[in-house]
């Protein structure tokens, strides 16, 4: 598969794709404690270093050197998703950007908590911080 | 990996036929491409291997360009030569379902005849006029638009060639959609799940290293 699953497929309902904007916007936050916590210009938040304690993959690294490579490995995805999240309060997303902005934002979430994508939602506390 | 891609440049501006232009497409990598003309429009005819499609056009329009001084290249064009098996292809009927069909031991006959190698095995018919004998004698719509590789081509033609006439205002507001464009092409390359698996195995295999 090239594209982002779905892409083509417009939203069925103005509540659907309001839906998927909010968790868009939810995981984002998250995605945005991240990069602030990785480039030091804020403290890691307590759901990132309950994370970062855990072993990964039956390894364990000093959780400073995980975030710092998650950073250095996802550095452009991270970026382009801020950009997105930036330019969303301006200009409405299209659908195609939408859908593929939420499907990047769910598979970084994904790789740095170790699970499958679908239960990234779950896997976060109920806000950032 | 590559493949070989059939296309045709159309080109405007500059004659590509003089001996003088033969020779510098030769040697600028056009040695897999057929000049010729027809109704007064020029035309290169390419196989051209490439890594894709778009890659393949791409770069024969950048050889074609710096060849010849002034020529530039107005559209691409798909080949419009297909095989019976390209036909059923694109169809969706069985190569034996278009094979009746050609002879005309199926449907109502009158299929066009083939345009080239007639004799042959493997003859080749115009793609324009399948189509539209599926669209008159079957009422089968054809999905006649480019692929979308040929239409991405075809509008960084199209767009090339109208900035040059286009007022500073209308070239700012250009400017801005391209912006807009490309964060968004970026964005969708970089949420391919291809594109993320291979940062995920970058991820794991330096996480076990």
């Amino acid at each position: 598969m090239l594209t982002p699953p779905e892409l083509n497929q417009q939203f069925s309902s103005p509540a659907e794709r309001a839906a998927a904007q909010a968790e868009l916007q939810r995981l984002g936050e998250f995605l945005r404690e991240v990069v602030a916590a990785a480039s030091g210009t804020a403290p890691v938040p307590g759901w990132l270093a309950a994370e970062l304690q855990r072993p990964l993959h039956g390894h364990s690294e000093p959780p400073g050197e995980r975030l710092a490579r998650y950073h250095t490995v996802f550095g452009d995805e991270l970026h382009a998703l801020d950009d997105v999240l930036s330019s969303e309060t301006e200009n409405r997303l299209d659908d195609d950007s939408l859908r593929a902005a939420r499907y990047l934002a769910r598979r970084l979430l994904a790789t740095l908590l170790d699970c499958p994508p679908s239960e990234v939602s779950h896997r976060l506390p109920a806000r950032p911080g | 990996m590559t493949e070989t891609y059939e296309f045709t440049l159309l080109v405007a501006g500059a004659d590509v036929q003089t001996d003088e232009a033969l020779n510098a497409l030769a040697e600028a990598s056009c040695d897999d491409a057929t000049v010729g003309s027809s109704g007064g429009v020029q035309h290169l005819d390419f196989d051209r291997e490439a890594s894709s499609y778009l890659a393949a056009v791409l770069s024969a329009v950048d050889d074609v360009e710096t060849a010849v001084p002034g020529v530039r290249v107005v559209r691409v064009l798909p080949d419009e030569y297909v095989t019976l098996a390209e036909i059923a292809q694109r169809t969706a009927r069985t190569r034996e379902s278009v094979r009746l069909l050609s002879i005309g031991e199926r449907g109502p006959g009158e299929f066009p005849p083939p345009a080239a190698r007639g004799a042959e095995r493997n003859k080749l018919w115009r793609w324009a006029e399948v189509a539209s004998w599926f669209a008159s004698a079957l009422g089968e719509p054809v999905h006649l638009a480019p692929p979308p590789a040929q239409r991405a081509a075809n509008a960084i033609l199209d767009l090339r060639a109208s900035t040059a006439e286009l007022g500073r205002a209308e070239l700012s507001q250009v400017r801005q959609e391209l912006g807009s464009l490309v964060r968004r092409v970026a964005l969708i390359e970089m949420a391919s799940p291809a594109s993320l698996d291979a940062k995920d195995a970058r991820w794991s295999h330096a996480d076990s290293a």
